[in-house]
C-alpha cells in the first residue's frame, strides 16, 4: 500500500459553511521529481511551470488582493495569468473553442464581480478554478439537455508542435498517442473527464478539485480510479 | 469505493497507481492483473505527458485577443468607484469641495512607492481622512481659526504588506513611511499625517 503523507485542509466556501476535508494524498513518489509534491498549500501556488508569472515576482495573494480593491491594472495580471489555463481546462472539457472562449469571458468577469467577496486571497487559485469547472459542466448540461452531438473534429491537434529533432516514427507515435488520449478523453463521462483534467493537466491537488467540483474527496479518488481505468482500457484496446 | 475499480486481483487500480513510480512490489511483479495494468498507466502517463506538454505549447489554445479585451472592457465599465478624498482642508460649512482626489488614485501611487522600494510587496492601501485637528502641536488651544482653503487634506495611510524574508522589517517599514509621505505630498499634494504598517505575510527572496 503505497498511500502516505495524511493531510487536512480547510475549504471554505463563499456563502457556504466550511468543509473538513480529510485526504490522503498520492505519494509524490518519484525520485526523479515526475510528479510534483501535493501539498496542500495555502495558496502560495504559482501554477504549472509554464504559467505566465506575475510582472516583478509579486506573489498571487498580492495581485488579488489589490485586484478586490478595484485595482484595474492588477485585474488585468490575473486575466493575462489564467486565460490560458481556464481556456484549455475548458477546451478538453467541451472540444470547442468558441465555447472554450464564452467561458474564459464568463469566468472573467464573474471573477471581477465576486472579488470583493472572497475572504481569503491565498485562496484565489482554487476558487478561480471552482468558477471555470462549474462553468463548464453547466455548459455541458445544457448541452446533454438539447441531446446535441458532442464530437466536433477538430483542426486544432492536426498542428501540435512536434519536436524536430526526434525521428519521424517516435513522432508518429507520440502524435497517435496524444490523439488517442483525447479521443477517449472525450468519450469519458463529463465528471470523470473533469476529475481528471484538473488533476493531470492542471496539477490541482485532490482537496482542491472536490471543491472546485463541490464533492467529498472520496468521491473525486473514485472518478479519477475510474477515470484512469477507462483510459487505459480504452487505450489498449487502441493499441 | 466501485468495484468497477477493482483488479482481476482484488487490489484497486487506484493502489497501482500509487506506486506507479517506484519500483513493482513483489506482487506486482507476480500478478498478471497488477503487471499488465501498471504496463497500461506508464503508457497513460506517456500520453498525459505528452498531451500536457502540446497542450501548454500550442498558442492557440488559449483566448483571443478580442475576448481579453471584452473582459477588461466590462471591468472598467464596472469599476468599482472609490471614495473621494478633498485635496483640500475642509472648512465648516461648506458644502462641496473644489477639488478631490480618488482613493484609489492615492493608493496607486503609494502602491508604487512600496514597489519601487524593493524588499516588500504592498497588498491592501486605504486612506482615510483625518479632521480632527491634531493633537497639541502648532497653535494654542484657543486656536478655533477656520483653515483657510488651500491648506492640504490630512490622510493616514494604512498598509498591509508582504515582506521578503531577509529583509529587516523595522528598517523596512520606516523608510516606506518616510517614503509614503514624501511621494504623496509631492505628487498628490496631500499630507500623510501617519503610516501604519502591517505585515500580514512573508515571500521568498
Amino acid at each position: 500500500m503505497g498511500v502516505q503523507g495524511m493531510t487536512t485542509a480547510r475549504v471554505a466556501d463563499e456563502g457556504r459553511r466550511g468543509v473538513e476535508i480529510e485526504d490522503r494524498e498520492r505519494p509524490a513518489a518519484s525520485p526523479d521529481g515526475a510528479h510534483p509534491a501535493d501539498g496542500v498549500d495555502g495558496g502560495q501556488h504559482q501554477g504549472p511551470a509554464n504559467a505566465v508569472p506575475y510582472p516583478g515576482g509579486m506573489a498571487e495573494a498580492t495581485v488579488v488582493g489589490r485586484a478586490q480593491e478595484g485595482d484595474l491594472e492588477a485585474f488585468e495580471m490575473i486575466v493575462h495569468r489564467y486565460q490560458g489555463p481556464v481556456f484549455r481546462l475548458a477546451y478538453r472539457m467541451l472540444g470547442d473553442r468558441g465555447e472554450a472562449e464564452d467561458v474564459v469571458q464568463d469566468c472573467l468577469v464573474l471573477v471581477w464581480r465576486k472579488l470583493p467577496s472572497l475572504t481569503d486571497a491565498q485562496a484565489f487559485h482554487r476558487w478561480i478554478y471552482q468558477l471555470a469547472t462549474r462553468r463548464c459542466l453547466s455548459v455541458l448540461r445544457t448541452r446533454s439537455r438539447r441531446r446535441t452531438d458532442a464530437t466536433e473534429t477538430d483542426e486544432l491537434e492536426r498542428d501540435l508542435p512536434l519536436d524536430a529533432s526526434s525521428d519521424p516514427a517516435a513522432m508518429a507515435q507520440h502524435l497517435a498517442q496524444v490523439e488517442g488520449l483525447d479521443t477517449f478523453l472525450r468519450g469519458l463521462p463529463d465528471e470523470q473527464r473533469a476529475c481528471w483534467v484538473l488533476r493531470e493537466l492542471h496539477d490541482l491537488t485532490y482537496p482542491e478539485i472536490a471543491y472546485a467540483m463541490n464533492l467529498p474527496v472520496s468521491t473525486v479518488r473514485g472518478r479519477l480510479a475510474r477515470a484512469r481505468q477507462n483510459l487505459t482500457k480504452g487505450m489498449s484496446s487502441w493499441r | 469505493m466501485s468495484s468497477s475499480t477493482r483488479l482481476g486481483c482484488g487490489r484497486d487500480i487506484d493502489e497501482v497507481w500509487a506506486n506507479i513510480d517506484a519500483p513493482p512490489t513483489p506482487h506486482e511483479l507476480t500478478c498478471p492483473f497488477c503487471g499488465a495494468a501498471r504496463d497500461s498507466l506508464h503508457e497513460l502517463e506517456r500520453a498525459t505527458a505528452a498531451l500536457r506538454s502540446a497542450d501548454d505549447e500550442d498558442p492557440q489554445l488559449q483566448a483571443g485577443p478580442q475576448v481579453i479585451a471584452r473582459i477588461l472592457e466590462v471591468a472598467r465599465s464596472e469599476a468599482r468607484r472609490s471614495r473621494r478624498l478633498p485635496l483640500s482642508k475642509p472648512r465648516p460649512g461648506q458644502v462641496s469641495d473644489e477639488l478631490t482626489v480618488s482613493e484609489q488614485a492615492v493608493a496607486a501611487v503609494v502602491r508604487r512607492t512600496g514597489d519601487r522600494h524593493g524588499g516588500l510587496q504592498v497588498r491592501r492601501c486605504s486612506i482615510d481622512l483625518v479632521t480632527a485637528a491634531p493633537a497639541v502641536d502648532g497653535p494654542g488651544p484657543d486656536d478655533e481659526e477656520v483653515p483657510e482653503s488651500g491648506v492640504p487634506s490630512d490622510v493616514r495611510v494604512t498598509l498591509r504588506v508582504s515582506v521578503r524574508s531577509d529583509v529587516a522589517i523595522p528598517l523596512l517599514t520606516r523608510e516606506l513611511r518616510a517614503a509614503v509621505m514624501e511621494v504623496v505630498d509631492r505628487e498628490v499634494g496631500i499630507n500623510v499625517v501617519g503610516v501604519d504598517v502591517a505585515v500580514e505575510d512573508v515571500h521568498d527572496a
